[in-house]
């Protein structure tokens, strides 16, 4: 196969690589099956982002790609890379502008047939207590600028000090829900605005609250550790850093393109514009970023609280007979140090995840104490129609792709061809009859995240349980959706 | 080149949104590009009498880069205060090799609350394929937002 004057090699059924060519410092390897793989080919722009990310200076081993690659700014959307922790660049474009992008998964005593009949009402309690849509705001009050500061400073802990959730949900979340590199005295008075009255809201857009079943199992020893069981009622969250996330990368592009140039850094796109991490650019993006990270960790806490509140008051029932708890909160927007083998050598690495989950397999320190005997769970969402996924971390993606496995499903329709199918469908009577209760903002949301405007999420788990990184746990199908 | 009457359209894209944009300078091709902004925004936006009004001054390296500094600050205002720009005067831009200036008044609206959900949320302004040409006597551009 070829893309342009770069050869592409099968390593395996579900890997490919384009060898370093020219510029690149390191080859690019694309998770994929044989039919995306051409696909991309054709499509050229998401190979030719992987390509140009491999050129990024201190780089290591390979800049990979997942299955639900697809193209972004500057990095591929599905992209990792992991530069050199002392030598290497950090780039905004390798995390995204939603920090933090993230999808959190909470666990019931209930089973479907239990809630069946009040599934309506809790969409709508639902959709009454989280702030949805552009601008929502005021799920918990305006936060004076001293206590955002410290909120991101601290933050889900913070959050749980303030009544949302227990201390105990610590532990099942991605770097215990707060970043420590994290200085808020970086931040623009700017982002603050944007995000002083978003705390706990959900956003609009392809980001979602979801009551699902748990409608298959397939790996069932993991699928008990992490309290899993078929018939199952548990929640979905997606959402992330919010308009605070946006411009802290927003200011931070700024500072990276002026970084470049000082730093005679030759990049191959504007929009990979880095600094090196040991520069006061790199470490003055990394302490905002890790601001960004945990607003969405303590976003995703907020709501999960609010949802189970909702649940406890639709439902008249105790905590102790909702047994409500927290599966896993992990992230697909980020950039952290990591620790990470190469040619046999422990060594610091800064591993850039845009639109690509962490996956650790067992025994690693970074995981709950729980899970350390199978690995971390991983959660990728499909679209509001179709299904999503569990999957496990593995020791084999920790030693092939720097513990990193695929986010979701990417669109294949733009937004408003999307509104154009959709006209003279009744798409709230097709999601009924399919047994699924959606409340969002507008009909015009409804179209523009229908199931046809996705991919099948399905076929990109597929490849990366095919390969061996992220096997499947279980399968989530909604019942109850509310959108922004 | 189809321009359109209003000398913008909208670009097809799978994940965000794009506008091309035309003017007969660049102070127009500014102008129209902000207009083409906020019909991505908001399709109808609210009358009103009562007006808000800042100076904007704005300062960059290049045209492009001007730009996106430009509807990044329209981008921040309508995300944090609601405000949409409904009249932008006097409207001036200076160029200059590796200095491009902008200083403009504007008037805004508030939009009111019950208008607020039907805000379309666009997280930024990006850099993407962006570069200003001039064609057949037009100002053009390509810009594209992440949503």
């Amino acid at each position: 196969m070829r893309y342009k004057n770069h050869t592409i090699n099968p390593i395996d059924e579900f890997l490919f690589e384009i060898e370093a060519a020219g510029d690149m410092r390191v080859p690019a390897r694309i998770y994929s099956s044989e039919s995306i793989m051409h696909g991309l080919i054709n499509e050229g722009e998401p190979l030719q982002q992987a390509i140009n990310v491999a050129c990024l200076p201190g780089i290591k081993k390979y800049a990979l790609a997942m299955p639900d690659i697809h193209w972004g700014y500057g990095f591929p959307i599905g992209g990792v890379a992991a530069t050199d922790w002392q030598g290497g660049v950090i780039s905004p474009g390798g995390v995204g502008y939603d920090i933090n992008c993230g999808v959190r998964l909470a666990r019931t005593g209930l089973t479907h047939d239990e809630i069946a009949p009040q599934i309506k009402k809790m969409v709508e309690g639902l959709f009454r207590a989280i702030p949805t849509g552009v601008g929502s705001s005021n799920a918990i009050r305006k936060l004076s600028r001293q206590e955002f500061k410290k909120a991101v400073g601290k933050g889900a802990s913070w959050v749980i000090d303030q009544g949302f959730g227990s201390v105990s949900d610590l532990d099942y979340i991605e770097e215990n829900g707060c970043m420590r590199m994290a200085d808020p005295s970086v931040l623009s008075e700017r982002s603050i605005d944007r995000g002083r009255d978003q705390m706990g809201t959900l956003g609009s857009g392809n980001h979602f609250l979801e009551i699902d079943v748990v409608d298959t199992i397939y790996h069932q020893e993991a699928a008990n550790v992490f309290g899993l069981s078929e018939n199952q009622i548990v929640i979905l969250i997606h959402t992330g850093s919010r308009g605070f996330g946006y411009q802290v990368c927003d200011d931070s592009l700024k500072m990276m393109g002026k970084a470049a140039k000082k730093y005679n850094l030759i990049l191959p796109d504007r929009q990979l514009a880095s600094a090196p991490i040991q520069s006061s650019e790199g470490q003055n993006y990394l302490s905002s970023m890790a601001c960004a990270a945990n607003f969405a960790w303590s976003n995703r806490q907020v709501i999960m609280a609010l949802a189970k509140n909702v649940f406890k008051k639709v439902l008249s029932i105790s905590d102790k007979s909702l047994d409500f708890q927290l599966v896993y909160d992990v992230s697909h927007n980020i950039a952290k140090k990591e620790e990470h083998k190469l040619n046999g050598q422990s060594q610091a690495l800064c591993v850039h995840r845009k639109g690509a989950t962490r996956a650790f397999g067992p025994h690693h320190e970074s995981i709950p104490q729980k899970y350390e005997s199978i690995g971390q769970p991983v959660l990728i969402p499909g679209d509001m129609g179709r299904y999503s996924f569990v999957t496990l971390g593995t020791q084999k993606a920790k030693d092939e792709t720097f513990g990193s496995t695929c986010h979701g499903a990417g669109r294949v329709m733009s937004r408003r061809k999307a509104k154009k199918a959709a006209q003279g469908r009744n798409l709230m009577r097709e999601m009924a009859d399919k047994g699924i209760v959606i409340q969002a903002r507008g009909k015009g949301t409804v179209a523009e995240e229908m199931p046809d405007a996705y991919k099948d999420v399905a076929e990109v788990v597929n490849v990366m349980h095919g390969s061996g990184i992220t096997p499947k746990v279980a399968r989530l199908r909604p019942i109850g959706v509310i959108k922004g | 080149m189809h321009r359109t009457k209003q000398n913008f359209r909208e670009i097809e894209h799978t994940a965000d949104v794009g506008l091309e944009v035309w003017g007969k300078s660049l102070s127009d091709l500014f102008l129209n590009a902000a207009t083409g902004y906020y019909n991505l925004v908001l399709k109808n936006h609210p009358a009103s009498t009562d007006f808000i009004e800042k100076t904007l001054e704005l300062q960059e390296e290049t045209p492009e880069e001007l730009l996106v500094a430009f509807l990044s600050e329209l981008n921040y205002l309508v995300n944090s205060h609601f405000l949409i720009g409904h009249y932008f005067y006097p409207f001036n831009l200076e160029q200059r090799p590796d200095n491009q200036r902008l200083t403009c008044k504007v008037r805004f609206i508030t939009i009111p609350a019950s208008l607020r959900d039907k805000l379309a949320e666009i997280k930024a302004v990006t850099y993407h394929q962006l570069s200003i040409e001039n064609q057949d006597g037009w100002m053009y551009t390509k810009i594209f937002f992440d949503i």
